[in-house]
């Protein structure tokens, strides 16, 4: 108990240091924008925000600056990613970074936060976002809703909670308030893909420099105006169709939000420890599993809040044995709670087939990280001095009775069959 | 004349002493002329089913006997796993396991694998001295003698015994003739000493090999033939009863085993004989007590209805699913296209093919025009042990007829037939006795009688002039046939026999010995460069050396018990990328180990097998896989730009040929196993190469990781490619999308 409360508080101190380490080195960021479109000095709330809020070690570059490299020694230059809308094709000195490039820093372990506008859609940043399945509208496709246009052009639009947000998301609470004007965008059926907001029935995208009678780039509630994504590795990314919701004037809840979430200060689970054992309490390692022995299995989830890490409060989350496919898939239930973690856990029989069975927890929620935990296990089966004895079996009985009459008869009739010869043939000689 | 005169005591010594000699030099003939493969390449385990053996003995040195009994692998057979203790013959690995203790124990700290690479030779002395015993029983120690000569050095024996070939094979043999060697003595002298040797004997070969079966239904086979003639008595009942009872209860102690010789049609004709001689003898004992003529007709009516009662039971306890039916080997005994139709996967296996008649020849020269005459001189006198002979060369003639491997059980009998004919004929030729007997009587002329005997001698003499000369002639031709098999043998034995196939040898231009070792070459990349749990899917050809060699995890190996997973490994390497990945991903493969013989012209690769994989896999997934999708419309098999779409998308074209072409550099670029022209580099997304060795035999590639965007791989790897190539799309189109669910 004492070695337990000693460890837990080792464990503590341990993510106390890393949360401090944290602080101390904060993520480097870096902030990439076009003069030609935005005027930097209208974000300095944004700027600051990043700076002292979430403690970020902020760069920014002009789109072409020659300092400006993601990679440094084939490794991440930066944690963080923000593009502004650009008007040119690609980032970079020279174009140097390309949409393959973002796809690498992404697959690295990189956080994105792009915006596109109708005035810049670089062509890095659209390669980018397809590979994940969503399709920004391009350059001059504007979002116009003429039931919930605030201004004349009707590119101002109000968004309402019953008709944009989606719902179940767990990256902002509301869009009240909020008004949109940019781009929206389309997306595919990407299971990483989690959409925050969507565009109302009544709008759709115009092109402003095309003909009127080609098909609109996204209509009604086909398109998404701010959308979430999240890689197997857990970086993630977002694409925002508005850029003014980040500027001095409007930046507030909302955008805070995002870019909480994009740069992992929300909705990060993780889990810290995974064991299993004999109900006895023998590890694996003292004694290998076999088949239908009763083992308990159990994992330890955390969350972080931005600031420290709490334990979780999870109700669906399930573990599989699995030998190809799953031999059972089970309900893992809380059983105990520390200050900065849970421990999920279930007790269940090995199923009656040796193999290589491997157990895993996965859970991936939308908005939250993804947890995969996998450790392959041989389970052997029962030794050659394992199984019942056969007097154990009470079926055996009747064979084991009969055999044994037979033995003691054949013994008695050879007694007796040479006791009686013996006594014939005397008989004969006396005679 | 005392001088001359050795009593029958010195006489005995010297032959005694010539026939110890002779027998050691026969083992020491027969043990290095199986040193070939050593001297040639190195101290090294063989081809496939070797390695397994080996991994296995290592198994059991390093660990107890009780797990080595309980052993269960995890490396194979991935993720099922095997229960190898319970599912192999532990009789060669429970031999090299003592041998090594024993020599640890007297001080000789041998490495386990030199005595697994020896064991094979070593006992190959050992069936020669049975062999000669076996011979003795039938005919005399001078039949023996050359049967054991034969044994030594006939390459039917010696292709699956020279050093390296660690196979259960290798000392089977070697108890199958001790078994047979007691089972006559046994019969002949009615011996319950000899039968329980034969018996122990037999459970030796039971946990040896599982030809055992042989012995299991040759020795029933004997019996019932002898009784059919009849010549059936007590000798035969005590000899027969004693050995099925103790050789039936010992079998059943290999866990292998288990109850198969009271559930499965293959021993069901020891048992029914076992019934037979019960009721045989009971029918002797009541001749003994009733007339004759009544007799025979009790005797008639219950042989008839005990058959009949017997076949009846046999096949209603076979339907009722109690005994278990043959099997699709026994089957494809009996119907060679048997296999090709129903189990392709036993008819995929080259040693289960029928024999070419030259191979009878090749492996055993003279000794096969000998045979059918020992055979007929058998016949002649008819003994009890002659009728085993003859039972077991008609038997065994046939099964080497039909598969390649039970070539090496009828070698014995070849050599012990052709040696009583031999012998037979050595009698009468090789008799020079009555020139010697003259010499030494027409030296001391004094007495009358001696007169007769000048008189007697000198006719013979007179008469056999011609004789010495046709004696001379005969015995000097077969002396030359005997050199020619000699040379013949050893020829074989170092031109055929002594390759181990993990090792193979070419001859360059300017005629030295070129080595290519791109198997161990390849192997031992996996061994250093993967993790220790890294699966790794091959066809399963290779999954005992992978094992053995690299030590990793195997998807399937040459144990091939489960159909199902071959064939599901078989999908995996002849379906699209798409589908393969998913099976890929299913089976956590993390590397995918191929043979590719295009480069060097080694006609045994992976392409060439590719038609048994589409079979095997066809068999489970008719829907999937279809055979007929891989020949193109004139129903040829080809791999060059005329070969089907199928065929170009499947993944083990595309592992096959990945950068060929690149290898020619701009030339053109032909497959030199199969002189086509590749013209296209295949489009390879799901994997990437890892490794090719020196002459691109074993080409080792790697399973990418699920793609962490969520894309499929080849939407990936095309937008890699476009990318790096600087293909533009200047107008942007709307994608097509599905309905978002």
């Amino acid at each position: 108990m004492l070695l337990n409360q000693l460890s837990s508080l080792f464990v503590f101190l341990l993510v106390t240091l890393s949360t401090a380490l944290k602080s101390i080195v904060p993520p480097k960021t870096a902030l990439i924008y076009d003069s030609k479109i935005t005027n930097i000095e209208e974000y300095t709330k944004l700027l600051t925000y990043l700076k002292d809020e979430l403690n970020l070690k902020l760069s920014t570059y002009e789109y072409n600056s020659e300092d400006l490299s993601i990679f440094k020694n084939g490794e991440l230059n930066y944690q963080n990613l923000i593009i502004f809308p650009t008007k040119a094709r690609n980032l970079g000195a020279k174009g140097s970074i390309k949409g393959l490039d973002l796809v690498e820093f992404f697959n690295k372990g990189g956080d994105v936060f792009a915006i596109t506008s109708p005035q810049g859609v670089s062509e890095s940043v659209r390669n980018f976002y397809n590979q994940l399945g969503i399709y920004p509208s391009p350059k001059n496709h504007e979002l116009v809703d003429h039931f919930n246009g605030l201004e004349e052009t009707d590119k101002l639009i109000k968004l309402s909670a019953e008709n944009n947000l989606v719902l179940q998301n767990n990256i902002i609470e509301s869009v009240e308030g909020i008004e949109f004007q940019g781009s929206s965008s389309l997306i595919s059926n990407n299971p990483q893909i989690f959409p925050i907001v969507q565009a109302s029935t009544t709008s759709y995208t115009k092109n402003s420099q095309g003909d009127d009678d080609s098909r609109p780039w996204t209509v009604g509630k086909e398109g998404y105006l701010t959308v979430g994504f999240q890689g197997l590795n857990n970086a993630r990314s977002l694409w925002l169709g508005d850029i003014s919701q980040l500027n001095d004037s409007k930046l507030g809840s909302f955008g805070e939000n995002l870019l909480k979430w994009t740069f992992q200060f929300k909705n990060i689970l993780k889990s810290i420890d995974v064991s299993h054992n004999h109900i006895s309490g023998e590890s694996y390692e003292d004694r290998q599993y076999k088949v239908k022995d009763e083992i308990e299995y159990k994992i330890t989830l955390q969350e972080y809040d931005g600031q420290v890490w709490k334990p979780t409060s999870i109700d669906d989350l399930q573990f599989e044995i699995k030998l190809i496919d799953p031999y059972y898939r089970l309900n893992l239930s809380e059983i105990s709670s520390s200050a900065f973690s849970t421990t999920y856990g279930v007790k269940f029989a090995i199923p009656d087939r040796h193999g290589v069975y491997t157990l895993q927890t996965i859970y991936k929620r939308p908005g939250y990280s993804f947890i995969e935990e996998a450790e392959v296990l041989s389970i052997r089966h029962l030794a050659n001095d394992e199984y019942p004895r056969s007097w154990e079996i009470t079926n055996s009985w009747v064979y084991l009775t009969s055999s044994i009459v037979v033995f003691t008869a054949w013994f008695a009739f050879v007694i007796i069959f040479i006791y009686i010869k013996d006594d014939k043939s005397n008989a004969k000689k006396n005679k | 004349m005392s001088s001359y005169e050795l009593s029958q005591g010195t006489v005995n010594n010297i032959q005694l002493f010539l026939k110890g000699l002779i027998l050691i030099l026969i083992a020491g003939a027969a043990i290095s002329s199986r040193l070939f493969s050593v001297i040639r390449f190195e101290s090294i385990i063989h081809e496939f089913d070797p390695w397994f053996n080996f991994r296995a003995t290592k198994y059991l040195v390093s660990h107890s006997y009780y797990e080595f009994l309980n052993w269960f692998d995890d490396r194979t057979w991935y993720p099922l796993g095997r229960v190898t203790g319970g599912t192999l013959y532990p009789g060669l690995m429970v031999t090299s396991g003592t041998i090594w203790h024993a020599l640890r124990k007297i001080g000789l700290p041998i490495d386990i694998r030199n005595v697994s690479v020896l064991l094979a030779p070593a006992f190959s002395g050992v069936t020669a001295y049975f062999t000669y015993l076996f011979t003795k029983e039938i005919k005399d120690s001078s039949a023996g003698l050359l049967a054991a000569a034969f044994m030594g050095i006939a390459p039917g024996y010696i292709s699956r015994s020279v050093a390296g070939s660690y196979d259960n094979e290798a000392i089977a043999i070697t108890l199958l003739m001790a078994a047979f060697y007691f089972w006559i003595k046994a019969s002949k002298e009615g011996s319950v000493f000899w039968a329980s040797w034969a018996a122990v004997f037999y459970f030796y070969m039971v946990s040896a090999w599982g030809g055992y079966v042989f012995i299991t239904n040759l020795i029933p086979l004997h019996v019932f033939v002898l009784i059919l003639m009849g010549r059936y008595n007590k000798k035969l009942y005590a000899a027969y009863s004693t050995w099925y009872a103790i050789g039936t209860l010992a079998s059943m102690q290999i866990p292998f085993v288990g109850f198969l010789p009271i559930r499965s049609n293959d021993h069901m004709a020891a048992l029914g004989v076992f019934g037979l001689i019960q009721i045989v003898a009971f029918g002797d004992y009541i001749r003994s007590q009733v007339p004759t003529n009544k007799f025979k007709s009790v005797l008639a009516v219950s042989v008839v209805l005990i058959i009949a009662l017997g076949i009846l039971g046999l096949v209603g306890l076979t339907y009722a699913g109690l005994i278990a039916p043959w099997t699709g080997r026994f089957y494809s005994l009996w119907d060679t296209n048997y296999a090709k139709i129903h189990i392709p996967i036993i008819a995929s296996v080259s040693e289960h093919q029928p024999t070419a008649w030259p191979a009878f020849f090749f492996d055993t020269q003279f000794l096969i025009w000998l045979f059918p005459a020992g055979v007929y001189l058998l016949f002649q006198d008819l003994s009890n042990e002659g009728v085993f002979v003859i039972v077991y060369s008609v038997l065994c003639s046939y099964f080497a007829g039909v598969m390649v491997r039970l070539m090496l059980t009828l070698t014995p009998i070849i050599c012990a037939s052709a040696a009583i004919a031999i012998s037979k004929l050595f009698d009468v030729y090789l008799d020079f006795s009555e020139y010697l007997q003259s010499k030494v009587v027409v030296q001391e002329t004094s007495s009358e009688k001696a007169k007769e005997e000048i008189s007697v001698t000198t006719k013979s003499k007179n008469h056999t002039v011609f004789g010495l000369i046709s004696k001379l002639t005969v015995i000097s031709t077969f002396a030359f046939y005997l050199y020619l098999f000699v040379y013949h043998c050893t020829w074989v034995t170092s031109i055929a026999y002594s390759s181990p196939s993990v090792v193979l040898s070419s001859r360059l231009p300017d005629g030295s010995q070129n080595i290519i070792d791109d198997y161990r070459e390849a192997y031992y990349w996996l061994r250093m460069n993967t993790p220790e749990d890294a699966k790794i899917l091959s066809w399963w050809d290779y999954g005992y050396q992978i094992g053995g060699m690299a030590d990793r995890t195997t998807l399937v190996d040459n144990n091939t018990w489960n159909n199902t997973h071959i064939a599901t490994v078989g999908k995996a390497l002849s379906s699209s990328e798409e589908v393969s990945y998913e099976i890929l991903k299913e089976h956590d493969v993390d590397y995918i180990l191929i043979i590719f013989g295009g480069v060097l012209g080694f006609s045994g690769d992976d392409l060439n097998k590719y038609l048994w994989m589409i079979r095997i896999a066809e068999g489970i997934w008719p829907e999937e896989v279809k055979e007929k999708d891989f020949f193109t419309a004139n129903g040829e098999y080809r791999v060059d730009d005329q070969a089907t779409d199928v065929m170009k998308n499947s993944l083990l074209y595309k592992l096959s040929y990945h950068r060929f072409v690149d290898l020619f550099g701009g030339k053109q670029a032909t497959d030199r196993v199969r002189n086509q022209k590749i013209t296209k580099e295949p489009d390879l997304n799901i994997v990437e190469e890892a490794y090719t060795t020196e002459n691109w035999l074993v080409r080792i590639y790697k399973v990418k990781d699920l793609d962490n965007a969520g894309r499929d791989l080849i939407q990936s790897s095309k937008f890699e490619k476009e990318s790096i190539a600087g293909v533009k799309r200047r107008v942007q189109k709307r994608p097509e999308l599905d309905l978002r669910e």
